[in-house]
């Protein structure tokens, strides 16, 4: 309700009227009040700073410079957005506080006009809270705060009420420096008394209308207006300030006869022109209150400004009628109308703060708030939204997202959906702007999980992801939590690229654990279209390698072999949904193609056929196949060849090779020897020599090459020479490489590897060194650590030296432990090996 | 008694003057115990310092030593007490200490233990440690004082 | 003869005064540490320094005060004169922190010297 409204105005008016009784020094108190009417706060500070910075100046001066500051802090804070509202509100509190403390002891009279200037800050706290409270997000504890405000203020108010009769004793009629006379003491106990009156009027305001509390407060509100009266002169201006009060008081309570009368009482004197435009404002007030809208609009087509001087409270009572009106054409459903009135009330808010300042602007958006907020009308949410745009605009962000909150709130509770998304989004993203990334991540995830059933829902969630995941870098808390929200997402959301994405990534934690198993589920359900999908492809290869690492033998002659979900899987991104093989063959089926190729190899009857075909058929199509991939095919396709015992056509197909660069040789080389490693033996032998005789024939067309191309050629040289069991040359060229590369730890190790294969003793030996010197390079307790002690252990037990290596495994067991469960287990076999 | 005449001088009988003996003996007893020192009698425990500090390089011929790595022995210093780490596992007594340096010992008794106590730690502390290495058997136990 | 004896006497006491003045100066009171597995001194002409190590962490190399740059300085001296036999003795308080004897330690190896000795009282029992 509007009255609310007066008693701040009326607080306020009496500030400025206070500070005429004890006003700073006659004309610099109407430049002071000048300047803070234009908004120019910090020019009026700092003006009151220097006069209190003079050496000259007497305590009564000092006391009214102080008064001013503490004003013109006190107005500037009302100005502020509520981020920066809170600081200045506390300095003006300071700046009193210290004045009092300081000359507590000498002018003690002086305090008090400071002190109720402190009091007066406390009290538009507390109707700022009130005010405020309307659109907050608990307005249940914002009132109660706005309460406990205002008790204090009206505590410190009768306090000082009780020292000014203390002083009154002690005061004399004639006015001095030090000390305030009997006159000013007494004029400022009216004040307070009108003071202490307006609070008890708003006090009463926060409690619910129609409570027991706020009659109570209210008549004692009317109580503290009405005790002054008596001792005022007539043509006091403190009379028309209680009047007013009173008229606000008497409304509040509905009783009109005695409104009214006041009103009529007030308009038959004269007043000087804000006064009668302030009256003016309460008649109109007195009618809204009573329903009678028509006699609202006719007064206010009265003049708007008297001698060009306007009121702001006049304008926030013409936009209560507006709303007013506005409220009537809705209830009639009158759409005309309605818009009519709605324009007229959003182009009078922007009035009201372009004229009067942020703080007037601020009281009208808020009665805009209000209204619109409470119902929930698409229009209104409309209104609702533009104001808090406005609110951003205007960069108060706090009030900004409160009114985006308010309005979503709502939207919510009418059910527009759509909407709520919309403005809920965009307080997150004010939320974002201000740097509060927490706060952000839990909106955008909050409103993603309300409000699934949208369609943008799984993109904002993804959004709070990616930001999550933009911070996570060194921080295992922020992987947590990206984990969690992950878990999340694939929980509530179940189809859409974000949940591939989520997939994906989720897929990548787990696989970094070790859990292929998990890993591989979130892998096959991706969609084969997922940008990432050849990555996909990848890692689900890597984990079925790993798998396939885990099984032994048993495991492998069963039957299903546990391959077939992977063949199969592979199947269905080959083939079309009626089983037959896709025309067009994209990267990402020809990838699959591969995959199945090489697990196809490994199964214990592999169908060389059927994977050639495959190959052949996957390398036609629209596009052609890149280089890289037609060599690995080409490489499968030898070896299912080589397989079927058909060695000249294989023989055939590497001489086709050798047309292509170098590069691919090596590839084809290094394929070759991946894929021996997990062929029966025959298979192994005659890739193996296939190998050889490339290598030899390619030998001559190397030409240049660098230097880790060389040793990557030589080391296959020497790896497939052993395999053919020519031992003597394949160790020789081995040797050679690893001398010369004596700081490769890889190389190191491969040389090692490699003795292991053989039997003979003068090797073994060799071995001892070899793997003692692969020990030495890695740090202890590491997984390659314990590889090599076990293949030291191990190469003891070949050469017949059992103890020795029982008392390396004995030694490791008491000194450092045997690892884990996996490294435990085979030395333990190793102990117990005959 | 009669006093001996002078002419007694040559027949037998040696006649010794005991009281300034007996006072001689007395004194120098009585000297001995001032300058008898009661300090407990010392011993020595002997260590060698390591001939070389820091690593020789080893890639070119490893010695089979290499396969037996060090116990390295922490003595930590923690909430102002000692705490002792064998091999990076914490160990909470010294008779915990001491059963695993004899596990060792059991296997291999020139495996090389080195000592790395913390700065604070008291050398009594360090001094039993070193007392239980070779109490158990080590023949080369090392202090840790390269920096 | 009386006289004789007294002379004798008067040697005898001399002789066991200044020794034990002398055994003073280089054998500082300390708290040694416990060990049992020490081994008896055996008296040997090979030449020894005794570094004490006070309750306060100062080094008395003969009596005197030094620093570690000093000792240091001093055990290279030695161990140039003397040559490789030269066995070091550390007398150390069994309280004070061992960052304060591993200078010498440390000075020890840089200098050369390996026959590094701690002194210790017999412990009644094995440490516990």
């Amino acid at each position: 309700m509007p009255i609310r409204k007066i008693s701040l105005t009326v607080l306020l008016l009496s500030i400025v009227l206070n500070g005429q009784v004890c006003a700073g020094p006659g004309e610099e108190a109407q430049l002071l009040s000048g300047l803070r009417e234009r908004g120019l706060f910090e020019i009026a500070e700092y003006h009151c700073r220097n006069q209190l910075g003079r050496e000259d100046l007497t305590p009564r001066e000092r006391m009214q410079w102080t008064v001013q500051m503490v004003r013109t802090m006190a107005q500037e804070a009302l100005n502020l957005p509520a981020d920066q509202r809170a600081a200045v509100w506390s300095r003006a509190v300071d700046t009193a506080t210290r004045y009092v403390t300081v000359h507590a002891a000498q002018a003690k009279s002086f305090t008090i006009p400071v002190a109720t200037q402190a009091a007066l800050v406390l009290a538009k706290q507390g109707e700022f809270l009130r005010l405020e409270a309307v659109v907050a997000r608990d307005p249940a504890s914002e009132m109660q705060g706005a309460r406990d405000k205002l008790r204090i203020a009206a505590k410190e108010l009768n306090e000082l009420l009780q020292e000014v009769d203390v002083q009154l004793t002690m005061a004399t009629n004639t006015t001095m420096d030090e000390a305030l006379s009997q006159q000013e003491l007494i004029s400022i106990k009216q004040r307070l008394s009108f003071y202490l009156g307006s609070v008890y009027r708003n006090q009463a305001v926060t409690y619910p209308s129609g409570s027991g509390d706020r009659v109570a407060a209210m008549q004692r509100a009317i109580s503290a207006l009405k005790q002054p009266l008596s001792q005022l002169a007539a043509e006091d201006p403190l009379v028309v300030d209680i009047q007013i009060g009173l008229i606000g008081c008497h409304r509040e309570l509905g009783q009109w006869p005695a409104a009214t009368g006041l009103l009529e009482k007030l308009q038959k004197n004269t007043l000087e022109p804000s006064l009668q435009l302030r009256v003016r404002s309460e008649q109109v007030r007195l009618l809204l209150a009573q329903q009678e809208l028509q006699k609202c609009t006719l007064l206010l087509e009265g003049p708007r400004s008297v001698s060009g001087v306007t009121s702001p409270e006049l304008d926030l009572a013409r936009l209560d009628t507006y709303i007013g009106l506005w409220q009537q054409a809705s209830d009639e459903k009158n759409e005309e109308r309605r818009k009519h009135w709605e324009q007229l009330t959003v182009a009078a808010v922007a009035a009201v703060e372009k004229e009067h300042g942020e703080y007037w602007g601020r009281r009208a958006e808020l009665r805009l708030l209000e209204h619109a907020g409470s119902r929930g009308a698409p229009s209104n949410l409309d209104v609702l939204e533009r104001t808090a745009d406005e609110l951003y605009r205007k960069e108060n962000f706090i009030e900004a997202v409160n009114a985006y909150d308010q309005a979503a709130d709502l939207a919510l509770a009418g059910g527009f959906d759509e909407v709520a998304l919309k403005l809920s989004y965009k307080a997150a993203l004010v939320v974002q702007q201000q740097g509060d990334l927490d706060e952000f991540i839990n909106r955008l995830v909050t409103l993603a999980l309300r409000l699934r059933k949208q369609p943008t829902a799984a993109t904002i969630h993804m959004l709070a992801v990616r930001n999550v995941a933009a911070v996570m870098k060194d921080d295992s808390q922020r992987q947590v939590q990206f984990r969690q929200l992950l878990e999340e997402h694939l929980q509530f959301f179940s189809k859409g690229t974000t949940v591939d994405q989520a997939r994906v990534w989720l897929g990548a934690f787990v696989q970094r654990e070790g859990k292929w198993d998990e890993a591989l589920a979130l892998y096959v359900q991706v969609a084969s279209t997922h940008p990432q999908f050849p990555d996909v492809l990848q890692q689900l290869q890597l984990c079925w390698d790993q798998k396939w690492a885990t099984y032994d033998d048993a495991e492998l002659a069963q039957q299903p072999h546990p391959l077939t979900p992977v063949i199969d899987y592979c199947h269905s991104l080959m083939t079309t949904d009626d089983g037959q093989w896709l025309k067009s063959w994209d990267p990402v089926s020809r990838q699959a193609a591969l995959v199945y190729s090489r697990f196809a190899l490994r199964l214990p009857q592999p169908q060389y056929d059927e994977i050639a075909t495959i190959l052949n058929v996957a390398a036609l199509g629209d596009t052609k196949p890149d280089g890289k991939w037609l060599s690995a095919a080409n490489t499968i396709r030898i070896v299912a060849l080589v397989a079927q015992g058909r060695g000249g056509q294989a023989s055939e197909l590497v001489q086709e090779l050798s047309e292509s660069s170098p590069q691919r040789w090596l590839e084809m080389l290094q394929q070759l020897a991946a894929i021996a490693q997990t062929s029966p033996a025959n298979v192994q032998q005659q890739i193996a020599q296939l190998q050889l005789d490339t290598i030899s024939e390619l030998q001559g067309k190397l030409g240049e090459v660098n230097v880790e191309y060389r040793l990557q050629w030589d080391l296959l040289h020497a790896d497939a020479s052993i395999i053919l069991g020519n031992a003597k040359s394949g160790y020789a060229l081995y040797a050679k490489i690893a001398s010369r590369n004596s700081e490769r730890g890889d190389i190191q190790q491969r040389y090692a590897e490699a003795l292991l294969l053989s039997n003979d003793e003068m090797r073994l030996q060799e071995a001892l060194v070899q793997w003692r010197r692969v020990l030495v390079g890695h740090r202890p307790r590491t997984d390659q650590w314990y590889a090599a002690k076990f293949a030291l252990a191990e190469t003891y037990i070949r050469l017949g030296e059992r103890e020795e290596a029982h008392q390396r495994i004995r030694y490791l067991k008491a000194t450092s432990g045997l690892g884990n469960a996996a490294w435990t287990k085979k030395f333990q076999e190793l102990l117990n090996r005959e | 008694m009669r006093r001996p005449s002078v002419f007694h001088r040559d027949q037998g009988g040696l006649e010794i003057k005991m009281t300034p003996m007996i006072d001689v003996v007395f004194l120098l007893l009585v000297f001995f115990v001032w300058t008898a020192s009661f300090h407990a009698v010392e011993y020595l425990l002997p260590s060698s310092l390591s001939q070389q500090l820091g690593n020789a390089a080893v890639i070119d011929s490893p010695p089979p030593e290499v396969e037996f790595e060090d116990v390295i022995v922490r003595i930590l210093w923690q909430d102002d007490q000692v705490v002792w780490q064998v091999n990076g596992q914490d160990v909470l007594s010294l008779d915990e200490v001491k059963q695993r340096l004899q596990l060792v010992a059991g296997i291999k008794t020139d495996a090389p233990v080195i000592l790395h106590p913390d700065e604070e730690v008291p050398v009594g502390d360090v001094i039993d440690v070193y007392d239980i290495s070779r109490i158990a058997g080590f023949d080369k136990i090392q202090f840790a004082i390269a920096q | 003869m009386t006289p004789m004896i007294d002379v004798v006497f008067l040697l005898i006491i001399f002789f066991l005064v200044s020794s034990h003045l002398a055994r003073q100066e280089t054998q500082l009171e300390l708290d040694l540490p416990e060990a049992s597995s020490g081994e008896q001194v055996e008296v040997t002409m090979a030449p020894r320094v005794v570094i004490n190590v006070t309750e306060f962490g100062e080094f008395m190399l003969a009596g005197r005060q030094v620093t570690a740059e000093q000792l240091q300085q001093q055990l290279g001296n030695r161990i140039r004169k003397e040559g490789r036999e030269l066995e070091v003795r550390i007398r150390s308080d069994r309280n004070i922190a061992f960052a304060k004897v591993r200078p010498i330690m440390l000075a020890c190896a840089k200098v050369g010297i390996w026959n590094v000795t701690f002194a210790v009282y017999q412990a009644m029992e094995a440490p516990r």
